[in-house]
């Protein structure tokens, strides 16, 4: 995992990665977030992201997430959100993206 | 080409530093009036605007350190105003702060300097200490209430209203600092919404830039609101995103297909049929990552657009140099008016009749042009006086004291040089009051006063000038001990006799104060001198007004501008002055029996019922053949500001003629007596007088028994 960068910490397990998402999701966090996540599609079939301590969450952050559930629904890997955390949650209800948040969270 | 957009940005900058002024000045006096008893959602937002609009530019600019830091400060107000955070004391004082640090921040950035190690980081702990309380509330909240749509703001019309929002922002949009889920935070509080985001233009994950944006939106928005109140949430996005806004008739929804149709051929739209809807999200559907293809649209509806937020205004910005040149031309417009009215002078009557009428209404043209010249350097006090409220909060901190501050007159307008060197003068001497006038609340308490004493500040026009006054309800000046003071410093001799007013006058000698430690506030005697002098040199005076145990008023009277003056030309000997017209109350020539000698010291003269002093112009000054007596010359009465009266003696009134004012002290040297020079019709220099300082001189040459003029004035007056 020497490609993610230390925003994102990670376990690996057979295939199976679990980053866990800084608490601040502000705009500056959005590119290494995508590249993070670009390294972690390279590597891994089953990705999951624990939004728990997200404690500020931007659009830029949220739009580079909706990008890899997306990029998950056409690779046919597997992409999740686990423990979306409240505030995370509350802007996407701003963002009108609940649903997608409800869909793409770890049950 | 490079250099060409360097100088555009170079220029951008300096109107975004001059806004961002303006807005740190409302941002301060929104959160001085913001207090747990005062609690107004429009000031609070009004505060976020500000500065959300200074956090945008600085995007725009890439002033990293300050955008990140008012990040923070942004949503600390965003929560503030989404009555998330509850308006506290200890709030308050972090979002001053906030203030200040962004203030500095600006300051690096427009001096290019690199922020200071550690500035932000206090100030930037404490409004995340708050954020992080938020946050930790909302866990603990039960899951119903965090789905509860936030509060309502305002009803600004009793029926409901539905609107559809098509919000499509530019793709730099969030570079610039903007945050598009406050804007539909902001539109979820004006009504019921239902809110759609199109996904359907964002790239892949591998293709995507991360500060891009991709996402659209569609609101769907049902409220006791307007267009206008909508348009209002996107006040500061305008330029950085399409906003187009359709009411619909009845439920929401039912307009849905042509408000489609509202998006323009260049931003295209994923009509609906294309996307899967995820409960209020709509993004492609899956089986393809390559964007949607742009359905055929018709041009934007009359709703349309972005800028019909009336962002446009009827201001414009120019830079000050020129309309200081335009000043000056008409000054010197002004000049060649009166030396044309004056070679006009010696023409018999009746003769060039239509050449001196077209003067005549040339002269008015001219006033009116001047005056409406001096109009757009004219600024309201509230700039100066919204200061004060912050001052009086830290002394009265310093001090312990309970402090009110009133305030009123702040749209009178005046120049903007007397604006803006207001600030320090009464910045002292509001720290004066407060320090020295007010009592303890204990004391004030004990002495049957109201525990918060009261510091009133005002301004009004009088008499052609502006007069500003801060007045305390404080113990008054302690009269023996100022005088004590003064004897101990060796400013007065022991034993001198001393009217109340002369004493009271003594806080304004250099070097003296009555406190014998020096605080940080105030007691360092180096004070209400320097106030003095600055006022002096604006062409103003300050006096002060005290009754013990009442309280004390400082009385500060400036001209209106320094530019032109409406005065009278006087000859003394060979030489011509000018007295400002405001100050002349009648010329007469008295009789030997009207004159009267006091202690064969100085002459004063019956006028109107009372004795007044008569000043000689030409003993003043020095000037030679002058008649010097006042039953062959004329006797000019005067005013001060303040109500005194003098008489002088002048040989001759030449007549009223509007000077243009040049300055003495840039141009040659301060002189007693003198405020400023002019140039009359002629070509002549003429010295401008300043009543109150000859009033002054004539005391002082009384007191000191010997008549010792200054240096000569006629070496000026040539």
């Amino acid at each position: 995992m020497a490609d993610l960068l230390p925003l994102i910490h990670s376990e690996d397990d057979a295939g199976k990665v679990t980053l866990s998402l800084p608490d601040d999701l502000d705009l500056p966090v959005a590119v290494p977030l995508v590249e993070s996540l670009r390294a972690a599609f390279n590597e891994y079939s089953d990705i999951v992201v624990i939004a728990a301590t997200v404690e500020r969450a931007s659009t830029a952050a949220v739009q580079v997430l909706v990008a890899a559930t997306r990029h998950a629904d056409f690779s046919g890997q597997r992409f999740a959100i686990a423990a979306p955390s409240d505030v995370l949650t509350d802007v996407c209800n701003d963002l009108g993206l609940a649903g997608w948040l409800e869909e793409w969270s770890l049950k | 080409m490079t250099g060409g957009y360097s100088d555009d940005l170079s220029r951008f900058k300096q109107t975004y530093f001059d806004e961002c002024g303006e807005l740190l000045a409302v941002a301060e006096a929104g959160l001085l009036r913001l207090s747990p008893q005062n609690i107004d959602l429009d000031e609070i937002n009004a505060v976020f605007r500000a500065v959300h609009s200074i956090k945008g530019g600085g995007g725009t600019f890439g002033f990293s350190d300050l955008v990140a830091f008012t990040h923070e400060f942004e949503a600390v107000m965003d929560r503030l105003r989404s009555q998330q955070i509850g308006v506290t004391i200890e709030l308050v004082d972090v979002l001053i702060r906030a203030n200040d640090v962004m203030a500095q921040l600006l300051t690096c950035a427009r001096d290019n300097r690199a922020t200071p190690p550690g500035l932000t980081d206090a100030a930037a702990a404490d409004l995340k200490r708050f954020l992080a309380a938020v946050a930790k509330k909302a866990e603990k909240d039960e899951p119903v209430a965090e789905d509860a749509p936030p509060p309502q703001r305002a009803v600004r019309r009793e029926s409901l209203r539905s609107f559809v929002i098509y919000f499509r922002p530019k793709q730099d949009l969030l570079l610039s600092g903007n945050e598009p889920a406050f804007l539909l935070r902001a539109l979820r509080r004006l009504g019921e919404t239902e809110i759609v985001c199109d996904a359907g233009l964002v790239p892949s994950l591998y293709d995507m830039e991360g500060e891009s944006l991709y996402l659209y939106w569609q609101v769907s928005l049902t409220g006791a609101t307007d267009e206008a109140a909508i348009r209002d949430v996107f006040e500061f996005v305008v330029d950085d995103c399409q906003v187009d806004i359709v009411e619909t008739t009845g439920p929401a929804d039912g307009g849905e297909d042509e408000a489609f149709g509202l998006f323009s051929e260049n931003m295209p739209y994923v009509p609906p049929g294309q996307l899967t809807v995820y409960d209020g999200c709509a993004i492609p559907g899956a089986g393809g990552e390559q964007p949607a293809a742009p359905s055929a649209a018709r041009p934007a509806g009359e709703a349309g657009g972005s800028g019909g937020s009336g962002l446009g205004g009827h201001t414009i910005r120019v830079d000050l140099d020129k309309v200081d040149r335009l000043v000056n031309l008409v000054g010197e417009m002004v000049i060649t008016q009166a030396m044309i009215s004056e070679q006009l002078r010696d023409v018999p009557p009746g003769t060039l009749q239509q050449l001196v009428e077209g003067l005549e209404e040339l002269s008015r043209h001219t006033r009116e042009l001047q005056e409406s010249v001096m109009a757009i350097r004219a600024q309201q006090v509230r700039s100066v006086f919204s200061r004060m409220p912050r001052l009086v909060r830290e002394v009265a901190a310093q001090t312990g004291k309970e402090v009110q501050l009133a305030t009123s007159g702040e749209t009178t307008e005046v120049d903007k040089t007397v604006v803006e060197n207001l600030v320090d003068p009464l910045t002292h001497m509001i720290r004066n009051s407060i320090d020295h006038g007010l009592e303890s609340p204990d004391e004030r308490e004990r002495i049957g006063k109201p525990r918060s004493g009261t510091v009133h500040l005002s301004a009004r026009h009088r008499s052609g000038r502006i007069v500003i006054e801060v007045e305390d309800d404080g113990r008054g000046i302690n009269r023996p001990r100022v005088l004590e003071k003064a004897v101990e410093r060796g400013l007065v001799a022991a034993g001198v006799s001393m009217s109340d007013e002369e004493i009271d006058n003594l806080i304004f000698l250099p070097g003296f104060s009555t406190v014998d430690t020096v605080s940080a506030i105030s007691g360092r005697g180096v004070g209400m001198d320097v106030v003095r002098r600055n006022i002096a040199s604006l062409g103003g005076r300050i006096g002060v007004h005290s009754t013990p145990g009442e309280g004390t008023r400082f009385v500060l009277s400036l001209p209106l501008t320094l530019a032109v003056l409406d005065g009278m030309v006087i000859s003394v000997g060979e030489q011509r002055f000018v007295l400002p017209l405001t100050n002349i109350i009648e010329s007469l020539r008295p009789k030997s029996a009207d004159l009267q000698s006091v202690a064969n010291q100085y002459d004063v003269i019956m006028a109107r019922g009372e004795y007044v002093r008569l000043v000689y112009v030409d003993r003043l000054f020095r000037i030679d053949k002058a008649i010097g007596d006042p039953t062959r010359g004329l006797v000019v009465l005067v005013e001060t500001e303040e109500g005194g009266r003098l008489g002088l003696v002048v040989d001759e009134v030449l007549g009223q003629q509007q000077v243009v004012i040049k300055s003495l002290e840039s141009n040659f040297q301060r002189l007693d007596g003198v405020s400023a020079a002019t140039i009359l019709g002629d070509g002549r220099v003429a010295l401008i007088l300043d009543v109150a300082g000859l009033q002054t001189m004539s005391r002082q040459t009384i007191n000191r028994g010997a008549r010792r003029p200054p240096p000569p004035a006629a070496a000026l007056a040539c």
